[in-house]
C-alpha cells in the first residue's frame, strides 16, 4: 500500500496536531497552505515539504492538478465551505475541522457534494474517539442504563481559555467564525446525537454575552493591558501575566499569540496584537454562557449547559436511564455506573496513560481512522459527514432559539 | 409569656413535623384537623389536643371563634387556597406548606389578603434554613464569586421515591395536587430566587412523562404487584420489596401506605390500595423528567433539571461567577469553592452531626423562625422572617411559567409581582 499523501490547509494549532498524528501513522505531508509565510516555512522544514508545495493561498494549491490523496482542512471556519467544495471538486477526500461551515445550507451542500462524488468527508469530532466517550457509548449501547430518560452535559470552559479564544482570539466574532455553540460546543452536540443514537426533534435555548463587555471595563482603563491599567494587580486577564510569565517552556495559549515565541516577540504581540487587549474592550460578540434543551425522539431530553467562566476545562456528563445511571467527568477519565434495585456501583477508568494526545486521546484515533479509510477505501468511519450534519443542525437551531425565544424544530434528514 | 397556640390543618407527615418542632420550642397544639378519624385520634392524643378542637373538616375548625394564634396549613395542595383564605379572614397568622396553591391567581390573592389584614403568611421554604444553603448564600452575598453568570441546579429524585410519591402516591396527578414543578421543585425555584437575589424574567422548559406509562408495562404484568407478576424478581418497583421488608422498625415510605403500619395492614394496603399498583399501570400524569432555563435580571441564567429516575435523593449544583465557582451536593453537605485568581479550592463541610432533622436541619429552624415572628408580633414589633409570602410568590411564578413553556413551547415571560 502506497504511503498516503496529504495536503494540509492551515498549519496552526489544529493543523499541526493532525500533521503530527498523520506522520506518526505513516502518512506524508505533500503540501501545506497558510497565509502566514513565516509559520508555513517553519512547518515545511519540520515536515520536509518541498518549497514549491508551500502555498500562501488555498485557491492556488487546489488549482493545481490533483497530486495527493486527501486534504486536511484546518482553515478558519469562514473558509471551510469554499475550500472543501474546491477540494471535493478536485477529487480529494477531506478531513474537515469542526464546525463544518457557517450556515446550514453550506453544511448540507458539502455533504451532498461528497456523496455525489463518492468521496470521504469526515468531520473532526475527535471526542467520539476519546476512550472516555467510547466506553460511555459501549455501556449505553449494551443497555447498562435501560431506556434513556434524560442526559445532562455541562461543558466547562475555564475563564482564561474563554478569554483567549472567544474574547481576544480568532473565534470571538460570529461573522468571522461561528456562534459559540458551534465553534466551541459542536463536539458536545455531536456527542449527544452520537451516544444516544437518537434524532433530535427540537430545541429551546437561552444565553448571552454578559461579562466580557464594555460595561465591566475598569474606569479609565486603557484599551491594552500594557498601557498602564489601574487594575493590573487583580485582573485575571492582565495579558502580561497570562502570556509572558513563561520563559523556558512556553505552553499554550502563550505559544499562540505569535509564531516566534521568544519573550520579546510575545511582548511586541501584546503591544500591538489582539491578545494584548483589555478583555472588556474587545470587538467580541459571541456569548459567554449558553444553555440548550433538546427533545430527542421517543421522549427523552438532553440538557446542555456551557459556561465560559469555569475554574476548569472539562465536560461532565450524566445519563439517567430506566435501570440505572451513568456519570463521569472527562478530565477525571472515570465513569460510574449505578444500577437501580441493587444500588450496585461499577467504576470504569477510561484513561490511557500511554496516550499523550489531546482531547482524551481522540486526536490520534480520529486521524488514524481517517487515514485507514483513505488507504483501504473504507467508508464506514465513525464520523461520516451525514452523521455530523445532525449535530450542526442542532447548533444552528439552538442559536435561532436563543435569539428568537421560541422552540425551534430541527429538520430531520 | 403565654405559650403560642397552633391549629394544625392536616395531621399527616408534614403536619407532624411542624407540630413536633413547635412543641419542642414551647408552643402548644390547640386544634387539629384531619379527614381520617384514626389519624386524627393518634395525632390528638400524641400532642394533647383538647377533644373539642379535633375536627374532621377544616371548614368546621375555621367557622367558629378564633381559638389559637396561628394556623399551620399542611392540607393537600388543592385545599391550600380556600383554607388559607378562611384562616386569614378569621385573623390567624398562617404557616403554609409549599406549594402555595395550584393556580397563579390563588397565590397572588392569598398574598394580597395577608398584606391587607396585616397578618403573617409564611411559606415553608425549609431549604433556605438548611446550613448548606445558608453557607451558599453567604458565599454568594459575600462577593467571593463575583457576579453570577450561571446557576446550574439538578434535583435528583431517587427512582423509588419518585414512584412512591409521583406515580403511585398522592402527587401523581396534576389535577389532584399541583404540577410537578410546583409540587416537587418549588423549593429549588425558591433557592434560585433566594440565593441569587435576582428576579427571573422568563423561562424555557421541556419535559414529559416518558417512563411510567402503560407502554412500558412488562408483558403479563397484573395491575397489582401481589397478583403474581412475571418480573417480580427483577423489577425495582415490586411493591412488597419496597413496602414490606421492614418488620420491627418501619420507615418512610413504608409508613405511608397505611395508617396502621403493622405487617398485615401494609400487606392488605398493597393488595388493593394505590401503593400496591404496577408503576406502569397507574393514573399518573406528572412528567418524570423536566428541564427549565431562566433568564435572570442582570443577564445571568439559571438551568434547573428535575429527574425522577436518579440513583439518589439529592440536589447537585454549581454557581459560576466572574471571580470563582462553587459546586456542591446537598446530600453530602459539601461545598467546594474555587477562586480564579489563585486557583485555590476550599472545601466547606456544612454537616451538623448534632442535627438529625430532615431537609438539612431546615424544618426545625423554619418552625422557630415562624414562632419567633409570632412572638415579635405579640410584643408589637415588626417580625423578621426569611420567607415572606411576597418573596415566595416569585418562585411560584417561575414554576407556573415553566409549566406553560413546557406545554406550549418557547420562552414565557414571568410577570413582575407588582
Amino acid at each position: 500500500m502506497a504511503i498516503s499523501k496529504l495536503i494540509l490547509l492551515g498549519v496552526g494549532g489544529r493543523g499541526g496536531t493532525y500533521a503530527k498524528h498523520s506522520r506518526r501513522y505513516g502518512a506524508e505531508i505533500a503540501a501545506a497552505v497558510d497565509v502566514n509565510r513565516e509559520k508555513l516555512e517553519k512547518f515545511g522544514r519540520e515536515y520536509g515539504v518541498p518549497g514549491e508545495r508551500l502555498y500562501t493561498s488555498w485557491e492556488e494549491c487546489l488549482a493545481v492538478e490533483k497530486f495527493a490523496d486527501a486534504v486536511i482542512n484546518a482553515t478558519p471556519d469562514r473558509i471551510h465551505y469554499r475550500s472543501t467544495m474546491a477540494a471535493l471538486e478536485k477529487g480529494y477526500h477531506v478531513l474537515l475541522e469542526k464546525p463544518m461551515a457557517q450556515t446550514e445550507a453550506q453544511c448540507r451542500e458539502m455533504v451532498e457534494k461528497a456523496e455525489e462524488k463518492g468521496l470521504l468527508l469526515m468531520v473532526c469530532h475527535v471526542l467520539r474517539y476519546a476512550g472516555f466517550f467510547e466506553k460511555l457509548k459501549e455501556l449505553y449501547d449494551a443497555g447498562a442504563i435501560g431506556q434513556l430518560i434524560h442526559l445532562e452535559l455541562t461543558e466547562h470552559e475555564s475563564f482564561w481559555h474563554h478569554a483567549h479564544s472567544y474574547v481576544r482570539g480568532v473565534f470571538r466574532r460570529e461573522g468571522e467564525s461561528n456562534p459559540w455553540i458551534l465553534s466551541k460546543s459542536c463536539h458536545d452536540l455531536d456527542l449527544i446525537a452520537y451516544i444516544t443514537g437518537k434524532r433530535c426533534l427540537s430545541v429551546v435555548s437561552e444565553g448571552g454575552l454578559d461579562y466580557f463587555c464594555e460595561k465591566n471595563a475598569p474606569e479609565k482603563g486603557p484599551a491594552r493591558c500594557l498601557e498602564g491599567c489601574p487594575r493590573e494587580q487583580e485582573c485575571l486577564y492582565f495579558a502580561p501575566r497570562v502570556y509572558l510569565s513563561q520563559f523556558d517552556h512556553v505552553g499554550w495559549p502563550a505559544t499562540h499569540i505569535c509564531s516566534d515565541t521568544s519573550y520579546n516577540a510575545r511582548l511586541e504581540a501584546l503591544q500591538t496584537g489582539p491578545y494584548g487587549r483589555c478583555v472588556f474592550r474587545c470587538d467580541n460578540d459571541v456569548v459567554d454562557h449558553q444553555s440548550a434543551v433538546f427533545q430527542l425522539e421517543g421522549g427523552a431530553t438532553a440538557a446542555f449547559n456551557a459556561v465560559g467562566l469555569s475554574s476548569e476545562n472539562t465536560r461532565v456528563i450524566r445519563l439517567f436511564g430506566s435501570r440505572g445511571e451513568l456519570y463521569g467527568s472527562l478530565t477525571e477519565n472515570r465513569l460510574t455506573l449505578t444500577h437501580f434495585g441493587s444500588g450496585e456501583r461499577e467504576v470504569f477508568d477510561t484513561g490511557d496513560p500511554d496516550n499523550d494526545s489531546f482531547h482524551g486521546g481522540g486526536d490520534y484515533s480520529l486521524t488514524k481512522d481517517f487515514l485507514d479509510a483513505v488507504r483501504w477505501e473504507n467508508r464506514n468511519v465513525k464520523t461520516s459527514a451525514r452523521l455530523s450534519l445532525q449535530s450542526h443542525l442542532m447548533g444552528f437551531a439552538a442559536e435561532k432559539s436563543r435569539k428568537e425565544g421560541v422552540r425551534v424544530e430541527i429538520e430531520t434528514e | 409569656m403565654k405559650p403560642i397556640k397552633l391549629l394544625i390543618l392536616g395531621a399527616g407527615g408534614r403536619g407532624d413535623v411542624y407540630a413536633r418542632h413547635a412543641g419542642a420550642l414551647g408552643a402548644v397544639v390547640e386544634g387539629v384537623v384531619d379527614v381520617n378519624p384514626q389519624r386524627l385520634k393518634q395525632f390528638g392524643d400524641l400532642y394533647g389536643v383538647p377533644e373539642e378542637h379535633r375536627y374532621l373538616t377544616w371548614e368546621e375548625a375555621l367557622s367558629g371563634e378564633k381559638f389559637a394564634d396561628a394556623v399551620v396549613n399542611s392540607t393537600p395542595d388543592r385545599i391550600h387556597y380556600p383554607s388559607t383564605m378562611a384562616a386569614l379572614d378569621k385573623g390567624y397568622h398562617v404557616l403554609l406548606e409549599k406549594p402555595m396553591a395550584p393556580l397563579e391567581s390563588e397565590c397572588r390573592e392569598m398574598v394580597k389578603k395577608a398584606e391587607e389584614k396585616g397578618l403573617l403568611l409564611m411559606v415553608c421554604h425549609v431549604l433556605r434554613y438548611a446550613p448548606f444553603f445558608e453557607k451558599l448564600k453567604e458565599l454568594h452575598d459575600g462577593g467571593t464569586l463575583g457576579e453570577l453568570v450561571n446557576f446550574e441546579l439538578t434535583e435528583h429524585v431517587a427512582y423509588w421515591h419518585f414512584a412512591h410519591a409521583y406515580v403511585r402516591g398522592i402527587f401523581r396527578n396534576e389535577e389532584g395536587s399541583s404540577p410537578l414543578i410546583l409540587a416537587k421543585s418549588c423549593h429549588d425555584l425558591d433557592i434560585i430566587a433566594y440565593i441569587t437575589g435576582r428576579k427571573a424574567l422568563s423561562a424555557v422548559a421541556e419535559g414529559n412523562l416518558m417512563h411510567f406509562v402503560s407502554a412500558n408495562a412488562p408483558e403479563g404484568a397484573p395491575d397489582h404487584c401481589l397478583d403474581g407478576c412475571p418480573v417480580e424478581t427483577t423489577c425495582p418497583y415490586f411493591a412488597p420489596r419496597l413496602y414490606l421488608k421492614q418488620i420491627d422498625r418501619v420507615y418512610w415510605p413504608s409508613t405511608n401506605v397505611s395508617v396502621d403500619t403493622s405487617y398485615p395492614a401494609r400487606y392488605h394496603a398493597l393488595e388493593k390500595g394505590p401503593f400496591g399498583r404496577c408503576v406502569y399501570r397507574c393514573d399518573n400524569n406528572q412528567p418524570d423528567h423536566l428541564t427549565t432555563v431562566f433568564q435572570l435580571e442582570g443577564g445571568a441564567t439559571a438551568c434547573f433539571n428535575l429527574i425522577g429516575l436518579s440513583s439518589q435523593n439529592t440536589r447537585i449544583l454549581r454557581l459560576y461567577g466572574t471571580k470563582g465557582d462553587v459546586k456542591g451536593d446537598l446530600d453530602a453537605g459539601i461545598l467546594e469553592f474555587t477562586e480564579f485568581l489563585t486557583g485555590k479550592t476550599t472545601k466547606i463541610d456544612t454537616n451538623d452531626p448534632s442535627n438529625q432533622s430532615s431537609h438539612g436541619g431546615g424544618d426545625a429552624r423554619l418552625t422557630k423562625d415562624f414562632l419567633d415572628a409570632l412572638e415579635a408580633i405579640a410584643a408589637g414589633k415588626v417580625p423578621q422572617v426569611r420567607t415572606s409570602a411576597r418573596l415566595s410568590l416569585q418562585s411560584h411564578l417561575m414554576g407556573f411559567a415553566t409549566e406553560r413553556s413546557r406545554k406550549e413551547g418557547g420562552r414565557i415571560a414571568i410577570p413582575l409581582d407588582d
